[in-house]
């Protein structure tokens, strides 16, 4: 979680899109949640909201609720239909995703409801991109290798 | 095979530690906030992290600038010819604008010259032909067309005498310089009023000089004094300033009857525009 808060941290800025980049650490709890189940979702979830919080400026309450939930949500749903499969992040990434900023809306409400959609259209589809080879990463990390590419058996 | 870490109450039990150290971390930073402070774990977590993130930070940006120096060497080389290009053009551009510009100062410079009493300006001419020698030091001039030049039309550069018209054809005209060999002015220095004639020196190499011979008179003359046309002979008009005496030699035979040298302004050699004037009421 530490290594992803740091690569969105650090995300530069000629890598934006549509003003967005991807949400990282979203992906990697769900990647995280997914390979482990539940509890390391929610363990992943938390300490991702414990990172981005300073780093970000903004207040833990959100964040916690948001990340645990999608950490806890993944665990439970994901960790049983998508585990060992790589693609199965990118699907799974825009479901986190979308969760993790409706969730973060109710603490933040955006200003301009446009630019959020805008934004969060964005945020998710680069999000899917990215959490595929961070969820085969951490599928390679945990060992035994994943079984296919497809997102389906 | 998966990896379940918890059994669903051991999942249970770490939800509700982790929930009540997110409750107690949000009150924490909460409180410090509206102190207008950072709570500990807040600086904790950011003593630990950021310095990581400016290490990634530096990689990435140096990761970056090298793909995007790869990626556009290509167009970066073109722009390099382009710029290489414009840059020759600038410069040519350039040049030509600094010689209109010291063409204009020259303009302007016998635009703006005195007109020596009894003379009026008739128009600007430039110079468009020079004779090679040393000896014969004619000039070919032209004025704008529309102009007519005339036979003995006086060419000034700066207020000074230059010359005169010897052959009008039209806008175009041969003149002959006073640093022609075979060319005499009446002249006479203006504060000691001493007369004699101005012949070009021989060539020496130097400055185009002139030599005030046979002044006789109280023989006064002087380094620094202006030597002016004297009106005799009726070629030039009487007053028109000619140049500076810079050196008096005494003749062997008398020392009453002196030599003077004198020096014109203006470069012959490098005249490219002169002012001509005509005697008022001559047309």
């Amino acid at each position: 979680m530490a290594a992803a808060c740091v690569m969105e941290t650090a995300w530069p800025a000629s890598l934006f899109w549509g003003g967005e980049r991807p949400e990282v650490l979203v992906a990697a709890v769900m990647s995280t949640a997914v390979a482990f189940g539940g509890g390391l979702g929610l363990a992943a979830g938390f300490f991702a909201a414990l990172f981005r919080g300073p780093m970000a400026q903004e207040p833990w309450g959100g964040l916690f609720v948001a990340y645990m939930l999608v950490g806890l949500a993944s665990g439970l749903v994901g960790h049983r239909l998508l585990v060992r499969r790589a693609l199965a992040a990118a699907p799974g990434a825009l479901v986190a995703a979308l969760l993790f900023r409706m969730a973060l809306m109710l603490f933040q409400p955006p200003t301009a409801l446009g630019l959020w959609l805008a934004g969060t259209l964005h945020a998710l589809l680069y999000t899917m991109v990215v959490a595929v080879p961070l969820h085969a990463l951490v599928l390679g990390l945990q060992g035994g290798g994943y079984q296919s590419w497809t997102p389906w058996r | 095979m998966r990896h379940e870490v918890a059994a669903p109450e051991g999942l249970g039990r770490a939800a509700v530690v982790l929930i009540i150290l997110a409750l107690l971390l949000t009150v924490w930073q909460h409180i410090a906030w509206g102190r207008g402070a950072r709570a500990w774990p807040e600086r904790l977590v950011m003593r630990l992290i950021t310095p990581a993130v400016a290490l990634a930070s530096s990689v990435v940006a140096g990761v970056h600038d090298v793909a995007f120096s790869l990626a556009a060497a290509g167009r970066l080389g073109r722009d390099n010819q382009c710029l290489r290009d414009e840059a020759a053009r600038l410069r040519a551009d350039n040049a030509r604008l600094s010689e209109q510009v010291a063409e204009n100062k020259e303009l302007r410079k016998a635009l703006n010259a005195p007109m020596p009493a009894g003379l009026e300006r008739v128009a600007v001419a430039e110079v468009i032909a020079r004779s090679p020698g040393l000896i014969k030091r004619r000039a070919k001039i032209r004025v704008a067309d529309g102009v007519e030049l005339a036979k003995d039309d006086i060419l000034l550069s700066g207020g000074y005498l230059v010359g005169r018209v010897l052959e009008a054809m039209g806008s175009v005209g041969e003149a002959v310089l006073i640093v022609d060999s075979q060319h005499a002015v009446a002249a006479l220095d203006q504060r000691s009023r001493d007369e004699g004639m101005l012949y070009a020196q021989p060539p020496s190499g130097g400055p185009d000089l002139l030599r005030l011979d046979k002044v006789v008179g109280r023989s006064d003359i002087a380094v620094g004094d202006l030597v002016l046309t004297s009106g005799l002979g009726q070629v030039y008009p009487k007053g028109i300033p000619i140049g500076r005496v810079i050196q008096i030699t005494a003749s062997p035979a008398s020392s009453r009857v002196l030599s003077a040298t004198v020096k014109p302004p203006m470069d012959l050699q490098r005249l490219s525009f002169v002012t001509v004037g005509r005697v008022s009421g001559v047309r």
